[in-house]
């Protein structure tokens, strides 16, 4: 079935996801009777398509009826841009709170229009549509916000992440951090437009503390730059993502707490304070495995132990 | 409201409808002391009455881990607040287990489910109750070998689900169908009177014709039994197989058959059968029934959350290893006399015990034929002796179905079998 948004943007709802809401949304309601009066009669029709048809004409009146799809069109009528970068809108159910949400489909066919490549998917829970209607509204925008940046050039949306040295956990570090920032943005470009409570910086900042850890004191000042500035982009989240210090100093040269070792490429907070006073015989050592090696490219203290380690074993005078 | 006599909580309670007990009723029995989770149950029931479209999310026979599993999710806990909630610190037990048939538990003076429906709204409301969500329907058995929480957040388990299986404590994986009630709240809840008991076997039915997907059953079964069928758009629940329990199955030979989750049994912990109702809803005395020995003589099998109300024709012999509270409040005041002469069995008991699933035929009647002792010995301080016992059992025709001794046969082959060392 398809209803039209006030934008144009044709919306589309899952039969499946309305009928569960209005069943759910009529429990203990004054007009659950008349309801029930118009349904059990549906049931009496013998060909199972037109029966299904019915059922799906009434759950969609009685929807209406009740307001419930009054947020999802109110969210949509916001984004006008939707309306002229994708086809369609679908609504459809989610069996879990953890699975709601938004994507944007892209149909490889590049024979197709760019708009007519798009579809937005959003997963809501029919539960949701009991809850407040503002809290459905703010999960409504902060979602079509995502997709708004992803059709967004400015932004330079990619949907694949940078490869990350040191495996898949790190891309999974990676893709949380960015998450994170990406949040952060967006809840804090909602605020500023009154589509969001104040409150929802404290949370913001308690999962950007998490994924940055390393920041410290200046957690706070650094969550700022994201929540409170605009514009971002993807390039730049993504930056901070892989390596916070080195995108704030904007200096990718050179040892610094959390980089990683030039040896053993493991990340470090504890350098070989001084490499260029180390051992000649060391430094000639290390330059036998890496060539390339300068003394200010620093190294770990590991890194160092081991081979002044080798240097003293190769000197040293065993009596047999 | 009317008022009905519930011998599981020693008194009357309130009931939509007048007491009308079936000429026989289904009932089992099953042994939690021998469960292994195999889910053998789960999947004969499922591969054979719920394998269709729109009967995804349904498993009318279930395993889950207690005590954290449940199917659908915290469906104990949650049924139990509600209640804890109607009637605070009131939910209690006063006397003691007896040999009294009419309250062999003791009585039950807090409130079960039809008499907290007060609480709710709207007054017309007729069992305390709850729907579950898609979620709490959708993932039987998840995380049940993780049952590490966050502190301080019930009725959630972690989230990511990344750690390791850590049983930090006791256990036991409870066996679940539909428990046939005496006084079924799927029945008293449906507005349209679509459910209905047999009066022959006491087998609870949701009519498909009268059906009109209102979900009250859903809501009402305190042991959420009573499924939902989105594509259909009515109710289901466990049918007890009654085609079978009919004779109507070719295999049986016209005689009573137990279901197929019993029949699959791995374990051998299921028996089911048909006892004789008296018109008071009391057992009526059938001494060498098996089931009727195991619940009314014995007293080792019991009734899971008798609480609630309902009389569940479904009874379990407790697990021995399991904190004696959480078995009270699962099973009721009979749980230690249960064990105990189930840890230290009589010489009756250990011979019934042998009649679990050595035929696929419904027992009605048994008889012992006494062997030679083969052991005597003690066992925790107790005496034991151990007699070889004969126990026979027979069918609804009163035919011998088969015939089995307390110890297990040793056959031993031929020297000249071609696996022979």
């Amino acid at each position: 079935m398809i209803e039209k948004g006030e934008t144009g943007l044709p919306v589309r709802y899952d039969p499946l996801l309305i009928e569960e809401a209005v069943f759910l949304a009529l429990r203990g309601h004054p007009d659950a009777k008349r309801y029930h009066q118009k349904r059990d009669r549906l049931y009496e029709i013998s060909d199972p398509e037109e029966r299904e048809r019915s059922f799906q004409n009434l759950h969609q009146a009685w929807f209406s009826r009740l307001g419930l799809a009054s947020q999802i069109e109110k969210a949509v009528a916001e984004r006008h841009q939707l309306n002229s970068t994708v086809k369609t809108c679908v609504i459809a159910r989610a069996t879990s709170k953890k699975e709601e949400g938004a994507e944007l489909f892209v149909n490889p066919d590049e024979g197709l229009s760019g708009k007519e490549r798009r579809n937005v998917r959003i997963l809501i829970c029919p539960e949701s549509f009991l809850e407040s209607p503002p809290l459905l509204l703010t999960f409504l925008r902060h979602e079509l916000q995502h997709i708004t940046d992803m059709l967004d050039p400015g932004f330079g949306y990619n949907p694949a992440l940078p490869a990350v040295e040191g495996g898949p956990t790190y891309d999974r570090l990676l893709q949380n951090r960015y998450c994170v920032l990406w949040d952060a943005t967006i809840d804090g470009r909602m605020v500023r437009r009154g589509w969001a409570p104040e409150s929802i910086r404290a949370e913001r900042l308690n999962d950007f503390a998490q994924a940055f850890p390393m920041l410290g004191d200046e957690t706070g000042q650094l969550f700022g730059r994201f929540f409170d500035q605009e514009p971002h982009t993807h390039a730049k989240l993504i930056a901070f993502a892989r390596d916070p210090r080195t995108a704030l100093a904007g200096s990718p040269e050179g040892p610094h707490p959390g980089g990683r070792c030039s040896l053993c490429r493991f990340p470090t907070y504890v350098f070989e304070p001084n490499p260029e006073c180390l051992p000649a015989e060391v430094i000639s050592q290390i330059c036998q495995d890496f060539p390339q090696w300068r003394s200010d490219h620093g190294l770990c203290e590991q890194c160092a132990d081991l081979y002044k380690g080798r240097t003293q074993f190769e000197n040293a005078q065993f009596p047999f | 409201m009317s008022q009905v006599y519930n011998w599981h909580l020693g008194r009357k309670m309130d009931y939509p409808f007048e007491a009308a007990y079936p000429k026989r009723q289904f009932a089992f029995v099953f042994n939690i002391n021998r469960c292994i989770a195999c889910q053998t149950c789960t999947m004969a029931c499922k591969s054979t009455w719920t394998f269709s479209k729109g009967q995804e999310h349904m498993w009318w026979a279930n395993v889950e881990t207690k005590p954290y599993g449940g199917y659908p999710q915290f469906w104990d806990m949650k049924i139990l607040k509600l209640l804890e909630e109607a009637d605070p610190d009131g939910q209690r037990w006063t006397d003691k287990p007896a040999g009294n048939s009419k309250a062999p538990y003791g009585r039950f003076d807090g409130q079960t489910i039809f008499e907290a429906r007060k609480m709710l709204k709207p007054g017309s409301s007729r069992v305390l109750g709850y729907l579950p969500t898609d979620e709490e329907w959708n993932f039987p058995n998840i995380y049940e070998d993780n049952p590490v929480g966050k502190k301080g957040v019930p009725n959630q388990f972690d989230q990511t689900g990344v750690e390791l299986p850590v049983h930090k404590t006791w256990f036991f994986y409870l066996a679940r169908i539909c428990n046939h009630c005496t006084y079924p709240a799927c029945l008293a809840a449906c507005p349209r009177k679509a459910i209905y008991k047999r009066p022959e076997d006491g087998i609870v039915l949701i009519d498909q014709k009268e059906c009109r997907g209102y979900r009250k059953c859903v809501e009402a079964c305190p042991y959420k039994k009573a499924m939902y069928r989105g594509n259909t758009r009515v109710t289901e629940k466990c049918i007890a197989c009654y085609p079978r329990v009919e004779g109507k199955d070719p295999e049986s030979g016209g005689q009573p058959m137990e279901t197929r989750c019993m029949a699959a049994c791995i374990g051998q912990m299921r028996m089911q059968g048909l006892v004789k109702m008296s018109q008071d809803g009391i057992w009526a005395e059938d001494r060498h029934n098996p089931l009727y020995y195991l619940v009314h003589v014995a007293k080792v099998a019991l009734p899971l959350y008798p609480q609630l109300g309902t009389q569940p024709n479904g009874y379990y012999i407790p697990p021995r290893w399991v904190p004696r509270d959480y078995l009270r409040q699962m099973f009721g005041p009979g749980v230690d006399g249960a064990i105990e002469r189930y840890a230290y069995p009589d010489r009756e008991l250990l011979a019934v015990l042998q009649l679990f699933r050595r035929s696929n035929l419904i027992i009605f009647r048994y008889e012992i034929k006494e062997g030679p002792k083969i052991y005597e010995g003690t066992l925790r301080g107790h005496k034991i002796t151990l007699y070889n016992d004969t126990v026979i059992a027979y069918g609804q025709n009163g035919k011998e179905i088969f015939r089995t001794t307390v110890e297990e046969p040793i056959y031993v082959r031929s020297a000249q079998h071609a696996n022979s060392i």
